[in-house]
């Protein structure tokens, strides 16, 4: 009787511990890769030093073009500035947002989809008022 | 061998088993030796630095000095500074107690929960790096008892906390301030406590400059004075002023506002070109706007946010243009001036948009 709890505990313990290591791939940045293919952004935001919007109204994001334009503030230092996204469930984009950045010329950006297997190039270009 | 170990292990621990009690007196007999000092004093002292913010030249530290004693009463009051102290350098003549019921007294009212001043202090001096205090007498009850009623009775003074002011001195910038607080009693008891090193900051501030539109608007960091275009071309100063303050509400169909633009910036920035000679030195002042740093020593009042001399030092401008648009109240900019010489956080205290901008300033020599 006593080996059979042993052995039972055993098999338990075993099944368990491989049942802990399934299907819960992760990728090199670290994040979770999901079933997930939707792959756009949904919002785009760009901050001056003083953490504020510098944009005039709401940027234009077309998904399906894969661009987004925005205007910036009369007198918007372009060469400094930092941006930030929402993305689809799950995805992520390549180069990170939220640094300090030069938007003088057209930047772009890769978004992944949460299941690593779609991406999209968005371009993304930032117009000075008065220019 | 083996055996011979074992045995002399036994041994010892015996020896230990047995003298255990006179261990255990000895360690109880170390615990009262150690507590011995203050539990027999009947005098006992401690303070707390109030100030929180950077010590500025010009401006004050506070503390809080108390002192109590269970014998006799309180009698002087001492604190010595590491360095002198400046005219105004000296503790208060009153202590403090919250009051539990609105009060008049001294022709001022006081709210539930406000501190009341009580003159716990005959005189105060300042010599030097010495202030003394010597400490009245009697004190009303309240002070000791919150019990009682304001004005019932009079106590002999056994415990007070008094404030001591001290003004930052010149020779003290850059350098470290510490300080030693002393009481004696009527009994004879003296206590002592010492302070850390405080630094002084190396920054300097001025508060509440006027930039009015058109007139006082050339504005010099290293001077930390808003001149007049008269004033800037009588004292040929053109080459000292960092910005120029100019307010429009719009140029052309964008926003403009109260702006700070360099003299050496991009003409399409300045709204009043003519404000602006050509034949001025074009100063290109590197600054960056911020909205959410209300440094509380510029602004005069709370939140206890400081800029300190590591956000100057720190301060990386390299990206930054020489222009900012639309100052609202409480917004600033970090700035460097042309020359390198100094770095700067101009604060904006209050905006007017008939007559112009009240401005305070932290100045740093880089």
């Amino acid at each position: 009787m006593k080996n059979l709890i042993i052995l039972f505990t055993v098999i338990l313990c075993t099944s368990l511990g491989f049942n802990s290591c399934k299907d819960n791939p992760i990728d090199e940045d670290g994040l979770l890769i999901t079933d997930n293919t939707q792959c756009y952004i949904s919002m785009f935001e760009l901050l001056g030093p003083d953490h504020r919007t510098v944009l005039v109204g709401t940027p234009e994001i077309d998904t399906v073009n894969c661009t987004i334009t925005a205007v910036a503030k009369f007198g918007t230092n372009m060469a400094h500035l930092k941006p930030h996204c929402s993305l689809s469930l799950d995805a992520k984009i390549q180069p990170s947002m939220g640094e300090w950045i030069d938007f003088s010329q057209m930047k772009q950006y890769t978004v992944i989809s949460g299941n690593r297997q779609i991406m999209k190039n968005y371009k993304i270009t930032i117009t000075l008022q008065g220019q | 061998m083996v055996i011979k170990s074992i045995n002399n292990y036994f041994t010892l621990l015996n020896c230990i088993m047995k003298r255990t009690k006179y261990i255990f007196l000895f360690i109880i007999f170390l615990g009262f030796a150690s507590c011995s000092d203050d539990e027999d004093s009947s005098l006992k002292n401690d303070f707390i630095k109030k100030t929180v913010a950077p010590a500025l030249v010009g401006e004050k530290i506070e503390f809080a000095y108390a002192a109590g004693t269970t014998s006799g009463r309180l009698a002087t009051v001492e604190a010595n500074a590491s360095i002198a102290g400046a005219q105004g350098t000296e503790f208060g003549v009153h202590s403090y107690y919250t009051t539990r019921v609105a009060l008049t007294t001294g022709g001022v009212n006081y709210k539930v929960g406000d501190d009341v001043p009580l003159k716990t202090v005959k005189e105060t001096s300042t010599k030097g790096a010495l202030s003394s205090a010597t400490m009245e007498e009697k004190v009303d009850e309240i002070y000791v008892n919150p019990l009682v009623a304001f004005g019932t009775n009079k106590v002999d003074l056994i415990a007070a906390t008094l404030r001591y002011y001290y003004v930052v001195p010149e020779e003290a910038r850059g350098k470290e301030v510490s300080f030693s607080f002393s009481a004696k009693s009527t009994s004879g008891d003296n206590v002592n406590v010492r302070t850390p090193s405080y630094k002084v900051s190396k920054m300097e501030m001025k508060r509440l400059i006027s930039l009015t539109i058109g007139k006082a608007c050339y504005f010099s960091i290293a001077d930390m004075k808003a001149y007049t275009k008269e004033e800037v071309e009588s004292g040929n100063l053109s080459s000292k002023i960092d910005f120029v303050y100019l307010y429009q509400a719009k140029m052309g169909d964008y926003n403009y506002g109260h702006v700070a633009v360099s003299p050496g910036t991009d003409p399409k920035y300045i709204a009043t070109p003519a404000a602006i000679p050509s034949s001025w030195t074009k100063n290109k002042t590197r600054m960056e706007k911020r909205v959410d740093v209300r440094d509380a020593q510029l602004k005069g009042s709370i939140p206890n946010v400081y800029i300190d001399d590591i956000d100057f030092q720190t301060l990386n401008l390299d990206s930054a243009v020489d222009y900012v648009f639309g100052f609202q109240q409480d917004e600033g900019a970090f700035m460097k001036s042309a020359d390198g010489q100094y770095a700067a956080y101009i604060y904006v205290n209050s905006v007017n948009n008939n007559t112009g901008l009240v401005v305070s300033i932290k100045r740093y020599k880089l």
